[in-house]
């Protein structure tokens, strides 16, 4: 056992610590350098004021007494952080951007600025809270009694001076200023401060607990093994399985909702950064304060006597072992757990009750004070904190020894948890109206109060007896194997408030204001531009004269810059009731302005408007993404195009460059000829011969313009075609014979064989150009053979009409241009043509509804085919 | 031969389809984190098997806990990078 007077003067020590620290951190603040304290680290540190000593010393007490259980109250805010980034995010851009001083202000701002939902809010957050509170009261009390080994008297004296000492800390640090732009620094810091001291001192004890488990138990434990008190802690009860699941979702549902976590998560938030580092550390800090946990109780299980007080064991099982310091030390930490929930609860609690509860009262009283209202509004809040605090006290005096606070840790999750369906269908609900929150509200807390709150002081079992009865089936009613009375309440609440919620809101008339709002909480993340606004306008002097009653002259001469009459525009009307807000809650604010902007008013039309206005903007930036993707494409498409047209630029330029080389040709021999002759003085026979040249080449010229003039009118359609029946093979027998003399000339020998009939619909003069133009190239290009083969073929529907040669086969250069105009090859170019007669031949036989293709090349030769559908086959 | 994009091209077009991947990739954990701590999967893995003594359920339990701070860790990591 330790002596008093030492822990009570380290206790004291530690939090005149904490004090400084406060004032150091609050001086910074002042100065400008509070952005460089208050890392993503500090945020997170924060957070941790979930751990209260109710966790600090009772998460061992749960596993001794119902295994892994105790795990649920950190996995269920494991899981919300994990989805906390688009959560989290959103709660702080909105209590930004509407000066949300807490989650009642919150949620009343959500439902139309109701002042129902803030009332009801707040009055369960007291209900809820104060037992709360309460419980670590107790827990400083009885931890400082089982250090000095003191049975009564002493403990509650340090339960009085704790919550003294706590009251006094939140009303130097919390309840000094009123600006929406500044939050509590130093009550910031010093409770990250102590969330470090907590979870080093649970992380030392819980190490020498596992050095401890090495030396095996002592006579007269509650087991003799390790591995037997190990598998107690580990272990899930049989039909724990509803339990784990409302367990989790309670403490899921209370990282969210208790005021002290919207506190330290919304409001003192002051990077969006820092959200995302606590979505995983954050997780990390509960896992090591669950670690440590199972080491202490294994070892309280094995070196404590069988009938210690579990919930204890952090503190008895190093004072056991004579480990005074680390006694102290545990001590401290769970102090540190108590100290900094009281704090942070008792400043969220007080800002409620004075902007919720009092505010309206005040200002209907205070309608002519001159002062301003910021004194009386921080002297409420002063006021609010004693009060709670006093009533944690007296209610942790009533209820010491007959352990009804013990359950009231798990109860208060279940009170808050109530806010959730009304915070969590606000943030995603459009729909949700004011009055389906109410209902919700008041339901599930009434159904909270009847099933939970009541009973733990044992008040109203009978109705609780009967409500069960008439819920539950008999054998779960009452009796061995009832329904858990945590269970049966959270999930009776629960159900009885979201259905209220969804229901009463769906057939709930939705007001003005209550649209507004729940635009501007819905769309929180994908809104740009200024929020929309309630046209109304108010003079200048009524408004300066109400904010400067509200916030003081100060404020109200840097918000107007020069008092003077004359209307203000909506924006600035709606600033004004933000900033008024914070002073006194956004629905107090909302009646104050109310009042003195007289504008026009509301009607629905214009609601929906406002509305339409809204969502056109939302509308607009999505179709401005769109936009840019379509014009992304559209960019490539013409890309596309632009290269496309290039190298028809260059085909064209290509073609006009071989057509004036290929008309050069002739045309000089025609000139020089010409000039020839001209000089005169020549052999008759001679002069003959030139003549017979200039004719030659200018038959040549002409034919080459016509090629190019047939050539185009084919490309362009407008070449005429006259459809007739008649047998390809005739037309291929007429055509060879015509070629009979070109043949002979190049000592070439025409083999021919068809087979009869082959009638096709065709154009036969332009089948016979064609026929005409492929045996003429293929008796240029015979080879070695001096033979060509010219066919005709039925192939099932088609007729099928080839020519062949044994010459060297065509260049793979010039393969892929083969049938465009003028391959390019110099040799393809001679007296009939200009390499414009594939090109043309092509154009004929597509315009005739066949194809033309070159079959086979090669060192063995070349083959093209004509294919022409049969005549049969088209009539059909 | 050089395949790279060009600078501005690489700072221009991936960025968002990667962050899109990551915010994916939060909100499949966040998805599958409460069906692995629902009592079917706690019944799994409630066996006999224990390491030095601890059970295998508490070890189910605080390894995928620790998994799923790990993942998130990771995430925050990329999310920070890039």
């Amino acid at each position: 056992m330790l002596s008093a007077p030492m822990v009570l003067a380290v206790g004291g020590g530690y939090l005149a610590l904490l004090f400084v620290i406060a004032f150091a951190v609050d001086r910074l603040a002042i100065g400008g350098r509070g952005r460089t304290i208050f890392s993503g680290v500090v945020y997170t540190l924060s957070l941790a004021i979930y751990c209260t000593s109710w966790t600090f010393y009772g998460a061992v007490g749960t596993a001794v007494r119902s295994g892994l259980e105790f795990v649920t109250i950190y996995i269920g805010p494991t899981l919300v952080l994990m989805a906390w980034w688009l959560l989290m995010r959103k709660m702080v851009r909105i209590a930004k951007t509407q000066r949300i001083t807490s989650i009642a202000d919150f949620l009343s701002s959500r439902y139309g600025k109701s002042r129902a939902v803030a009332v009801l809010v707040t009055t369960i957050a007291i209900a809820s809270i104060t037992p709360y509170i309460a419980l670590q009261l107790l827990a400083v009390s009885r931890s400082f009694r089982a250090l000095v080994g003191d049975t009564a008297g002493a403990g509650a004296d340090t339960a009085f001076w704790t919550a003294a000492m706590m009251a006094f800390f939140v009303i130097i640090f919390g309840t000094r200023r009123l600006n929406a732009d500044e939050s509590q620094p130093g009550i910031v810091a010093a409770i990250a401060f102590e969330s470090l001291v907590k979870l080093a001192a649970l992380l030392a004890i819980g190490l020498f607990a596992l050095v401890l488990l090495r030396n095996g138990s002592v006579p007269g434990a509650a087991f003799s093994g390790a591995a037997e008190a190990l598998a107690r802690v580990g272990a899930l009860e049989n039909d724990g399985g509803m339990r784990w699941i409302v367990l989790t979702t309670l403490s899921a549902a209370a990282i969210l909702c208790l005021p002290r976590q919207f506190q330290v998560a919304v409001l003192e938030n002051r990077d969006e950064r820092h959200i995302a580092l606590a979505s995983w550390l954050f997780p990390l800090y509960l896992f090591l304060i669950a670690v440590a946990v199972l080491p202490i109780a294994t070892a309280g299980l094995l070196r404590l006597p069988a009938n210690a007080e579990p919930d204890l064991f952090v503190l008895t099982v190093p004072l056991a072992e004579g480990a005074h310091g680390l006694a102290l030390f545990a001590f401290i930490g769970g102090v540190s757990a108590a100290t900094s929930m009281v704090i942070v609860a008792s400043l969220a609690l007080a800002v409620m009750i004075s902007n919720h509860l009092v505010a309206p009262f005040l200002l209907r009283r205070g309608e002519n004070t001159a002062a301003g209202l910021s004194a009386s509004v921080l002297l409420t809040r002063r006021i609010a904190i004693l009060a709670v605090m006093l009533l944690g006290y007296v209610y942790s005096r009533v209820s010491d020894g007959n352990g009804g606070l013990a359950s009231i840790g798990l109860i208060a999750f279940a009170g808050v948890a109530q806010f959730g369906p009304a915070l969590l269908g606000g943030l995603f609900w459009r729909n949700a109206t004011r009055f389906g929150a109410t209902a919700g509200l008041a339901g599930g807390a009434l159904a909270w109060l009847v099933t939970l709150l009541l009973p733990s002081f044992g008040v109203g079992d009978a109705l609780l007896a009967a409500l069960r009865d008439l819920l539950l089936p008999q054998h779960l009613a009452a009796g061995p194997g009832a329904a858990d009375p945590l269970v049966f309440g959270a999930v009776v609440s629960l159900s009885l408030n979201a259905i209220l919620y969804v229901a009463v809101s769906l057939v709930s008339f939705r007001a003005p204001l209550d649209q507004l709002q729940a635009t501007l909480f819905v769309d929180a993340l994908h809104r740009g531009g200024a929020s929309p606004t309630l046209r109304r306008s108010a003079n200048r002097r009524d408004l300066y004269r109400l904010t400067q009653r509200i916030l003081g002259p100060q404020k109200a001469h840097r918000m107007f810059g020069e008092a003077g009459s004359g209307p203000v525009d909506s924006a600035f009307v709606s600033e004004v009731e933000r900033e008024i807000g914070y002073a006194v809650g956004a629905s107090s604010a909302h009646m104050l302005v109310a009042r003195v902007a007289t504008g026009e008013p509301l009607t629905v039309d214009a609601a929906i408007a406002l509305l339409g206005e809204t969502q056109e903007a939302i509308k607009m930036a999505r179709e401005l993404g769109l936009r840019s993707v379509e014009l992304e494409q559209t960019a490539e498409e013409l890309a596309t195009a632009n290269a496309t047209l290039t190298n028809l630029l260059r085909e064209k330029d290509d073609f006009l460059s071989r057509v004036s080389h290929e008309m050069r040709t002739p045309l000089t021999a025609v000139r020089s000829f010409a000039d020839l002759l001209r000089e005169g003085e020549l052999e008759e026979e001679r002069k003959a011969r030139f003549v017979a040249v200039i004719s030659a080449e200018a038959e040549r010229l002409t034919r080459l313009l016509d090629d190019i003039l047939d050539l185009s009118r084919l490309e362009a359609g407008l070449a005429p075609i006259t459809l007739e029946e008649f047998d390809a093979a005739d037309v291929l027998a007429s055509a060879t014979a015509a070629m009979e003399g070109m043949a002979a000339t190049h000592h070439v020998e025409i083999e021919l064989s068809a087979d009869r009939p082959l009638v096709v619909k065709a154009d036969p003069d332009r089948l016979t150009q064609v026929i005409v133009n492929l045996v003429s190239n293929a008796i240029k290009f015979h080879g070695d053979g001096h033979k060509i083969e010219v066919s005709a073929q039925r192939d099932g529907e088609h007729a099928v009409l080839r020519v062949r040669d044994f010459g060297p086969g065509v260049s793979p250069e010039i393969l892929p241009k083969l049938f465009t105009k003028f391959t390019g090859d110099a040799t393809m170019t001679n007296a009939t043509g200009a390499g414009l007669g594939l090109a043309i031949a092509r154009e004929i036989v597509t315009g005739l509804g066949g194809t033309l293709v070159l079959e086979a090349t090669g060192a063995g030769g070349s083959t093209f085919a004509v294919r022409l559908p049969l005549a049969e086959v088209v009539a059909a | 031969m050089n395949t790279e994009p060009p600078r501005e091209i690489q700072d221009a077009k991936p960025a968002p389809r990667r962050g899109s991947a990551w915010s994916d990739a939060r909100a499949v954990l966040s998805a599958v984190g409460p069906v692995l701590f629902l009592p079917p999967a706690l019944a799994i893995a409630d066996r006999e098997f224990s390491l030095f003594g601890v059970p295998a359920l508490a070890i189910y339990v605080f390894s995928v806990w620790l998994g799923g701070i790990v993942l998130m860790a990771l995430l925050w990591r990329r999310d920070r990078a890039g």
